[in-house]
């Protein structure tokens, strides 16, 4: 299955998931859907080591986080994306295409609250 | 400055009088952190990422894919500012598929010459040579496979002809 066509399903699958409630909690949902979908459905074996060229999607590292402008919430970014946490578990995925920020996914967190906008 | 900051300096006075082209610079949280800078055009955007050690990884075209590498990698300040503005010109998508020299092959596996040459058993100066693009031209296949062994891979040579058929060589 192409790029394409797996981002698309873990979005899918991570707006389906339970909601998490706090910015640990929707990591590891983030980690968990994506590295399923992947497995499934990629052909390139988990090898984090690899993440820059392997061409299997690899969920936000440590050292991709940027500085967030909105109290409460953390970013990530990714090619092409960021990845917003907030600490009650919201998930928001935008583009990171300037000049316009387009949502991909904007996921409640188990208290019912989304992530605050920029 | 860091390497990066002088990149996005020389862009910035580049591109600074163009409407039509729109800059975004993210910093990481920690220094040793990866930094980000983004520019499009048109629906067409050039990512370039920046590591202290892993140098300039750029990748471009209309779609970028979530969670994904770069296509490209660039030791210098100067090499990835001439190619962003190529790839502006041009509105070219880069690809994983294009052909590197065995020091961006170095890069885009993450590894240092210092990592490379003890796991070879020779200097970093031994190591500079083989790597030059000339080098590679009298370079023994023996030799080629070592140094792609201890970047992780293992070399692959294969003949391609003229009605389209492709074979491997055997080389081990």
């Amino acid at each position: 299955m192409d790029r394409n066509k797996r981002f698309a399903l873990f979005v899918q699958e991570l707006q389906e998931a339970a909601a998490a409630a706090s910015f640990e909690e929707a990591r590891q949902l983030i980690e968990s859907v994506l590295n399923g979908v992947e497995d499934r459905h990629s052909g390139v074996p988990f090898r984090p080591e690899n993440w820059r060229f392997d061409g299997r999607m690899y969920p936000p590292q440590d050292d991709a986080e940027r500085k967030s402008p909105i109290a409460g919430v953390r970013v990530f970014r990714t090619r092409g994306h960021r990845v917003w946490i907030a600490a009650n578990g919201a998930i928001r995925i935008t583009t990171a295409r300037p000049p316009e920020e387009r949502t991909i996914l904007d996921k409640a967190g188990k208290d019912g609250g989304v992530c605050p906008a920029a | 400055m860091n390497a990066f900051d002088q990149l996005v300096t020389r862009l910035r006075k580049q591109l600074g009088g163009r409407k039509d082209v729109h800059v975004s610079v993210e910093e990481p949280v920690s220094a040793t952190g990866i930094y980000f800078l983004a520019i499009a055009r048109d629906g067409y955007v050039v990512e370039v990422e920046w590591q202290r050690h892993r140098g300039f990884g750029i990748a471009a075209g209309r779609e970028l894919v979530f969670g994904s590498g770069v296509d490209e990698v660039y030791g210098s300040a100067e090499s990835a500012f001439e190619r962003v503005l190529g790839l502006l010109e041009t509105s070219e998508a880069t690809s994983s598929e294009a052909p590197v020299n065995l020091i961006d092959l170095r890069k885009l596996r993450g590894l240092l010459q210092k990592d490379v040459a003890d796991s070879l058993g020779i200097s970093k100066s031994g190591l500079a040579q083989m790597e030059r693009p000339d080098a590679l031209t009298a370079m023994q296949i023996d030799t080629l496979r070592k140094l792609v062994a201890s970047l992780g891979g293992k070399l692959v040579l294969s003949a391609r002809f003229p009605e389209g058929r492709e074979r491997r060589i055997a080389v081990d």
